[in-house]
Order: C-alpha cells, then structure tokens, then sequence
C-alpha cells in the first residue's frame, strides 16, 4: 500500500494548523485515499492505475490547503454563547465580558479614544488635586502624635486681633498656669547674617523655647538638642537645618563644636536637623534659644510669640480651651492696662497650618468632581449612541436567551473597563499635571513640595475610576433592560426601538453637562473676576520700576544710629550716582513684606481711652526720600530730611486715614502724639505731615492706620530694606546695586533682590493660584459639554435624515432648518442654564471666603457666564445644523 | 442594486456553479448522516453512488465542508475503533443543532424546487 501521507501534508503546508489537528487530518484523508486505492483495486486496475486514481481526489491543486486553512483558522465572529443564563460561573462570566469588552474597544478604536481621553481628563485632574488635598489636609504633620499639638493666640479681636501674637509675660503666666499642657514652648522670628564662611548670606531661623524639639518629639539627625539651661541670656548654641549644613558645610558632620558667627557673634553649632524637619516653614534655616531677658520677660504689652504646646493624653481641645480662656480671664482682671478684654484661642496646629487654603482646595476638589461627572456624561452619551447601534445585537441575544441581568453586567463589564483604562491615562496625566501645578502653589502652603502620588491616591484613583464605570454604564445598561425585543427586531430602521427612551437619556446628559458645566464657570468666573478687582487695587505706592532688598546689617557692626547712619549715607550716594537709578532710599520693612510693629498712641491734650479702645496704628521706619521712591503721595505737610536727626526734634508723618481717625476735619498738622501712651516717659513727637493710606501688612484688607518715623530718631529700629527707582527693569540693575553695597562693606549681606511688582504679585498668590486652578477646569468642563452637546446633536441629527429630507422635499427652506435645529439646541442650553443657574446660588456661596470686592450672586458674572454658555452651545449645535441643511432629500427619503 | 447586478453579469459559470454545488453539499451531509453516523468516504460514496454518478466530491471538496459542518455544531466528528477493521475512522453525526438545521434547510429547498418547477415547468414525480 502507497503511502498518501506525505502527499498531503505537502497540501497542507501553509495552512498553520495546530500539529494535533494536522495529524488527526492527515490520518482521515489519507484514510480516504487508501479506501478509494483498494477500490481500484478491487475493480481490476494495476496498482499504478490504482495509484493515480487515489491521487486524482486530490486534484484541484491548492484547493485542499486553501479550503481546510478557511475553515480551520479562529472564528472571527464575536463568541455566541455570551448572555446565556449559565448559573454562578460568575468569573468564567466576568473573564468572558473582559475578553469581549477588549475586543469591543479595539474594534472601535476612536470611540475608544474618545471615552479613554475624556475619562482620563476628568480622572486625572481628580488624582492630581486629591493628591494635594491628601498631602496638605489628609496627611499627619510629621511630627509625633500631630494631633495633640495646638497653637495659642492671644484674642483681642475687639482691636481686630481674632488671633494674635501672645505677649512673653503673658505666655510664661499661660505656661505656668496651666494643667492641660504637657509643654508649651514660644519662638519668634529672628534673620541671621552667616559671615567667615564664604559669601555673606542671610538666613531665616527662629528663637525658639529650649524644649521646642522635645515637645514636637523630633530629635536632631546630628548632635543634640537645647537644654534647659541654655534657654537664657548670653547663651550662644545653634541648631542648622539639614539644607543649611549641606549648602555652607558641605553635610560635614565636625560641624558640631563649630564656632559660627552669626549676626557678628560667635555661636557654638550643637546639632543638625533632619532633612524632612522644617518648623515652622520651609524657610526656617536656623533655631537658636529664645532667652528671653528681664526686660523682655516682663513684657505684656509687646506681642510678638509664636506659641506652641501639646496637650496632655486624654485632653480635648474644649478642655484646653476652656482653661485657657479662664487663664486669659484672669490675666485681665491682673493686668487690665495691657490684657482687657484680651482673650485666648486654642488651635489645633493641622488646622493652623492648613486653614487658609483649605476652602480653596475643597472648592478645587468640588470642580474637579464636576469635570468628571461631566466627562461620565459624554461617555454615556458615547456609549448609549453605541448601544443604539447595538440594539438589534442585543434583542436577538435576549431573543435567544441570554439574561438581561447577565447583558446589564456585561454593559456595566465595558463602561468599567473603559474607566479603569482612562484612570490609568489619568494617572499619567496627574503625575505630568502635579509636576506644573507645584510650580504655581504658593510657597506660603506648607509642605507643598511634598506633594506626590502615594498609595492613598492610588487607592482614590482606583475607586473614582470603578465608581466612574458603574455611573456611566448605568444608562446604557438600563436601556437594555427596558428593550422591548418584539418592536426592535421587527423594526427595520436603524433608528429602531427605544429611539425616544435613549434620546430622553441623552438630552437629560447634556442638560446636565450645561448646568455642571454653568456652575464651574461660575466658580471661575467670580473667582476671575475677584482676582481682577484684586489685581486693580490701589496699593498705595508705585509699584513699577522699584527694585527692592534686603541688607540687614550686623548688630555687632553697626549698634547705634551714629554707626548706621554713615553706612547708608554711602550706600544710597552710591547707589544714586548709578546709570538707571531715579532716586533711592531706606526703610525698615517694605509693604507687604512684614505685618509686625503696630501700637496704640496717645495724643497731646486727650486722656487716653480705655486699653480696649485704643485702637492699633501701624509703624515704619524710613529714611529721607522714601515717599518720592516709592511713589507714596504727600498729602499735606512735607517729607522727612536728612536734618531730622536725633538733635533735632522727633517728628512723625501719619497716613490719611490715622489723621482722619484722630483728628476728623481738623488739619492734624503740628499736633504731637506719643506711641503707646500719654504717660510714657518719652518726648512728644510732631506731626509734620501727612501721606496717602498704603496696604503694608495684607493687599487684600482695606489699609490700616500707619504712621512713619525717621530711622536717624530711633535707636531701636534699624532700616534693613533699600528700595530703588529705576528708569529700566529694576532686577538688571540687581548686581551693579548689590556691588556698591559690597563696596562700602564687603562684608554686608545682600538677600530677597526682588521687583516691587514681584511682591505685589506674590501677595496675591494664593488667590491667582485658585483662580488660575479652577479657570482651567471650568475651560476643561466648558469643552467637554460643548463636545457633548455637539455629540447630542449630531446623533438627533442623523436619526432626522429622514425627516428633515422630507422637510426639504415639502419646501422647507434651508434656513427654517437651520433654526430648528438651533431651536433644539437652544432649548437644552435654557434647560440647563435653569438647572445651573439654581445650583449656582446654592454652591457659589460656599466660595464667599475666596470672593474679593464681588458678592457669590454677583449678576454680572452670572450674565456674562450665561451668555457665554449659550454661545457655544449654539457653535457646538450649529456645525451639525449645517450639515442637515446639506441633506439632500432625495438620497434621504431613499434612505431605509 | 445596480452593485449587484454587476457581479452576477461577470460570475463566471464555474463559480455559480461550486456555490450552488456547496450550498446544496451542506444539505446533502447532513442528510446522509441523519439516520445514522457515517465517515467521511462512506458519504463520498453514497453522494456518488445515490446520484448515480452525477454529483461527486473529491477529498479536497468534501473534507473541508465536514469540518466547517463540525466547526457550526451542526454535525460532530468522533474518531471510533470497530472490531475486524484494522484502523480507527472518524464518524460523524447529526447533532441536535444539526437536526434543526436540516429541517429548516430541507424545507427551504423543497420551496426552492417547486418554486423553479412551477416557472420552468418541470415536474418532479
């Protein structure tokens, strides 16, 4: 017997066919051919006849492979058995749903990416501002026990003081008295200017109580903490932050035992602080004791302290507070010339720490909410025009037999799919997002650099993106349970059964994108707006052209006046005589730089009020030419002069708005005040003039009372800031400024070289960061509805064909369509409008704290943001409107 | 469809001719394999023997048409070992999905017929 196998393998080739299955076929052909061989045989023929009559089956060359590798390659339809009632196997289910659901989105590859970059849009932006929230609000202060950690105020709020800096006598009474505290521990702000080490450079540090590290329970990486005893006058040990020590020490760890000289004396260095440690802010570099001196000790009326405590296990913040304001009570009654009326807030320290950005960020987190229900929206839009198309697929698998519970799942399998893909695409997005958005956080927001993506986030992403699945297949999913299957198969359109159902759906979306979408531009809107309120403030100076610094000067150096006086003569001489430079000048502290030194003062010939009617006026100490610099207008009198020195009598000149408090219609020219109080033991100084109000402590609060003294009359307050007007952008002349310092004292640290503007504009950072924020998400929803309304529309529009055909036919002109179909779109937009326009007045006033010179229900915004939404709503309707107008209506009513 | 009527002009005789010959091959399995499971040269056989010699598939045309039968569900392949042959040989059989099938297939093609007959008037006995 002829062997056929070979013969047939050799047809075979190039079929890839499992080897199993090549096997069991050749067996069964070759089979075939030896039976049809013995035939031959049998019926007379010569083996070699025989032979060709075998292989004759297997003519028709080439056909065999061809035919058995159509037949044997995979099945490309979709699996039939999905949908049939099959019992518990719910995981072989859910495995089948997944395979098919993968399949469903390759197929479909750009309503894929459509749905993967909406919800990877709207998921991302929720991961990226949940992680800042996680980071500032979720995330323990990293300190021990964080939770039992307060902050202590004094409270004078009837001088509009809610919280204020306690006093020292007060905070050693507060600390002595008290029993809910396991320790209490003050710190006040201190600069330092590091010399003998390389390049003179200032440094930000603290004074802090010597148990300040053992109440926050953080130790030192290197060396040690204070002690007790080194919490007095003369002792000379500082701590250094880690980034101090590794920027001027190189991290060498023989810096303990180092002398280093600070502000011109000689400090021993005990430790080093770990890298993660930064107390109170980042920018805290240095903390030596706080030492308070006798005199200092005994000061009441002198608030200055930052305090800080941990309350006992088992203590609430009720009961601490509680206490405190019977402490605060009692101090009154001791000391009722410096503390009536003065009481004391507890707050817990997270609270301190965040509570000024907390509104903006659940605001933010609110938006970003909307932008993803938004996106759920658009996506069950996508998914329920699919589910449309898909309608007969799925009548005839109900037909058959399959569960409508099993095809829920099986929609809900897809939508759920879908969104954990987009919340993949998020996270990328949210992680390339954060990297942007810490550029713009403020860096007055604690820890904001320690933002990132850690396992909470994942976790929230994970559920936003499961919860987005369920909510947006929900829709398409009800929709088959509601099929009729009768009327969608024997409808034959393809605008078949559950038309008028789905479009309900649909409109109800888009109605809902408009009005989330109404809210969030609202939002951003009056934020927008406030901003601009904000940014058209009058600060009160010219805030262009000025270029500003630091140069605090040693107190070791220059002690006195007489010292200080002929450095910055030099200095300004100097700085004067340079190319570009208008006129420069000296002060104490700059415009929203500082909002410390405020006093109440008592006036010649007037008892003083009682001490909790004396209200607070600011004071700042300048040099001549300071007012002319930075453009403060002279209202009245004249300026200061390089005579007014310390020979000469002591002059003042007040702000508008302290003349018109303490001498309303009078000229308070020549009048003569004392700070603090008639009875103190000092002479009466004149007022000499008077200047325009400015905002020195906050931009955002109206100006408080001011008063100015010159530098050359006080001994206690040194100038440390030059500012300078230029003819060119100020910060070219940063280094020719900072050289003719150099020159006079190369010695002199020179810090914070900064544009006027540039502080203006950091002093409403925080609010250009929420604007800028939520801007971007209401743009981000803004688009998004105008996608979806487009999507809407175009989807109704193909389902008219028919009827708009038949309109055209009948003579409609090709402008009535245009309009009914803007009539159409016009209606979702009004729908939607009421809807947000009602929601808006009820969440918009959560916003009322981040809101500047505009109420939440400020109608013109309300307008604009409504004339705005109906305009692209009306684009989004009218490319599809054009469209219909192009039907022709004879290839419509053909149609079907 | 003026589509259509241009591919029925150029499909050539040969090919109006496999397509009729598979749509009508499938019935033709089917039937032979209702009474009782058959292999595949036993059906060969039977197609040629019953038709007298007017319909005959060879290995390249019949084979692929049992399997895709197989791969439909219609009919089921089960390789069987039968006393005093000296080799296995692939039986196949009507499944209950097959059974339909052949049903609905033999009705389709009695109208077929007698829709032809009575425009050509030919007349079966």
């Amino acid at each position: 017997m002829p062997d056929f196998k070979q013969q047939i393998r050799d047809r075979l080739a190039g079929s890839s066919l499992s080897p199993t299955r090549e096997v069991e076929i050749v067996e069964e052909l070759s089979q075939h051919l030896e039976d049809r061989y013995e035939q031959a045989l049998s019926r007379g023929a010569t083996e070699g006849e025989a032979y060709e009559a075998a292989l004759f089956e297997l003519k028709e060359n080439g056909l065999l492979g061809l035919e058995i590798r159509r037949v044997e390659r995979p099945v490309q339809q979709d699996p039939v058995p999905m949908g049939i009632e099959r019992g518990a196997n719910i995981i072989g289910d859910l495995a089948q749903d997944l395979h098919y659901g993968v399949r469903m989105l390759v197929k479909n590859p750009s309503f894929t990416i459509v749905a993967v970059l909406a919800l990877a849009l709207g998921i991302g932006a929720n991961s990226a501002i949940f992680s800042v929230v996680n980071t500032v609000l979720l995330r323990p202060l990293p300190y021990k026990n964080p939770g039992r950690l307060v902050m202590l105020w004094e409270e004078a709020t009837h001088l509009g003081f809610p919280k204020n800096t306690p006093s020292p006598a007060n905070f050693i009474d507060w600390r002595a008295q008290n029993t809910v505290f396991e320790a209490m521990a003050a710190m006040v702000e201190r600069s330092f200017n590091l010399t003998g080490v390389g390049e003179p450079e200032r440094f930000d540090g603290r004074r802090v109580s010597a148990n300040l590290f053992d109440l926050l329970g953080v130790q030192p990486q290197l060396g040690r903490a204070f002690r007790a005893e080194e919490d007095k006058p003369g002792s000379r040990v500082v701590i250094l932050s880690n980034g101090l020590w590794q920027h001027r020490f190189g991290g060498d760890p023989r810096v303990i035992g180092q002398a280093v000289s600070l502000n011109g004396e000689s400090y021993t260095v005990i430790g080093v602080m770990p890298g993660s440690f930064q107390f109170p802010t980042r920018r805290d570099q240095l903390w030596v004791p706080l030492a308070f001196d006798a005199k200092e000790a005994a000061s009441r009326g002198n608030h200055f302290l930052e305090v800080i405590a941990r309350m006992k296990p088992g203590v609430t913040l009720q009961q601490a507070q509680a206490e405190m304001s019977t402490i605060a009570a009692r101090l009154a009654q001791q000391y009722p010339e410096e503390n009536l009326r003065v009481g004391s807030v507890v707050t817990a320290l997270q609270e301190q720490v965040v509570g000024d950005i907390k509104p903006a960020l659940l605001v933010l987190l609110g938006a970003v909410g909307f932008v993803l229900l938004i996106a759920c929206a658009n996506v069950a839009n996508l998914l329920l025009a699919r589910a449309a198309a898909r309608q007969k697929e799925i009548a005839l698998r109900l037909a058959l037999g399959a569960g409508r519970s099993r095809l829920t799942r099986q929609f809900l399998t897809e939508s759920v799919l879908l969104a954990v893909i987009g919340g993949a695409v998020g996270l990328l997005l949210s992680i390339a997002g954060l990297r942007v958005l810490k550029t713009f956080i403020p860096d007055t927001i604690s820890q904001a650099q320690a933002i990132s993506i850690d396992a909470k986030v994942l976790v929230f992403t994970g559920l936003v993106a499961l919860v987005t699945g369920i909510i947006f297949g929900l829709a398409p999913a009800m929709q088959v349970s509601h099929l009729d299957i009768n009327d969608t198969l024997k409808e034959g359109g393809r605008d078949a059964a559950g038309g008028t159902r789905g479009n309900r759906i649909r409109a109800l979306l888009v109605i809902g994108e408009i009005a989330v979408s109404f809210v969030l531009l609202m939002g951003a809107g009056l934020l927008i707006n406030s901003f601009m309120h904000l940014r058209n403030l009058h600060p009160g100076f010219r805030a262009n052209h000025l270029l500003t610094m630091k140069i605090p000067l040693s107190e070791v150096k220059y002690p006195d006046k007489e010292r200080r006086s002929p450095f910055y003569a030099e200095v300004l001489r100097r700085v004067q005589a340079l190319p570009g430079v208008q006129s420069a000048a000296v002060a104490g502290n700059l415009p929203l730089t500082y909002d410390g030194d405020s006093m109440p003062i008592g006036i010649e010939g007037r008892t003083d009020p009682p001490p909790d009617q004396r209200p607070d006026v600011i004071l700042r100490v300048v040099g001549p030419g300071y007012f002319s610099t930075m453009g403060i207008p002279l209202v009245r009198g004249r300026d200061f002069r390089e005579q007014d020195k310390d020979d000469s009598a002591r002059v003042v000149i007040v702000s508008e708005k302290t003349a018109r408090h303490f001498w309303p219609g009078e000229n308070p020219i020549g009048k003569r005040l004392k700070p603090g109080s008639t009875n103190r033991n000092i002479p009466w100084i004149e007022i000499i003039g008077v200047v325009k109000d400015v905002r020195q402590n906050d931009f955002v609060s109206e100006p408080k009372m001011q008063m100015y003294m010159p530098y050359q009359q006080l001994n206690s307050f040194a100038p440390n800031a030059l500012v300078v007007r230029t003819n060119v952008e100020p910060l070219s002349l940063a280094g020719a400024v900072r050289n003719a310092i150099w020159a006079v004292d190369k010695d002199q640290p020179v810090s914070n070289l900064r544009s006027m503007d540039e502080i203006v504009s950091e002093a409403v950072a925080r609010q250009r960061f929420s604007m800028l924020l939520l801007g971007i998400f209401a743009a981000l929803a803004m688009v998004l509805a105008a996608v979806g309304i487009y999507g809407v529309m175009s989807y109704s529009i193909a389902q008219r064909t028919r009827e708009i055909g038949l309109r055209i036919a009948l003579g409609a002109q090709k402008s009535d369509v245009l309009k009914m179909i803007l009539r159409q779109g016009l209606r979702f937009v009004a729908a939607g409008l009421a809807i947000g326009l009602a929601a808006s007045f009820a969440l918009t006033r959560v916003m009322a704290s981040l809101l500047f010179g505009i109420s939440a229900t400020d109608p013109a915004t309300f307008v604009s943001i409504s004339l705005m939404l109906i305009a692209v709503a009306l684009l989004a309707s009218y490319i599809p409107a054009v469209r219909a107008m192009k039907i022709d209506p004879m290839l419509a009513l053909r149609y079907q | 469809m003026p589509q259509l009527y241009i591919v029925v002009t150029y499909m050539s005789s040969a090919i109006l001719d496999r397509e009729l010959k598979k749509g009508s091959a499938e019935l033709l399995i089917l039937s032979l394999v209702e009474d009782r499971p058959r292999h595949g040269y036993d059906i060969g056989q039977l197609i040629e023997l019953r038709s007298r010699g007017a319909l005959r598939f060879n290995v390249a045309s019949l084979y692929p048409l049992l399997y895709r039968l197989e791969k439909r569900g219609w009919i089921r392949g089960r390789w069987v070992e039968k006393a005093g042959q000296r080799r296995r040989r692939r039986y196949y059989r009507l499944t209950p999905a097959g059974t339909k099938i052949l049903a609905a297939q033999r009705d389709g093609w009695r109208e077929f017929v007698e829709a032809i007959g009575k425009i050509t008037g030919i007349e079966y006995a």
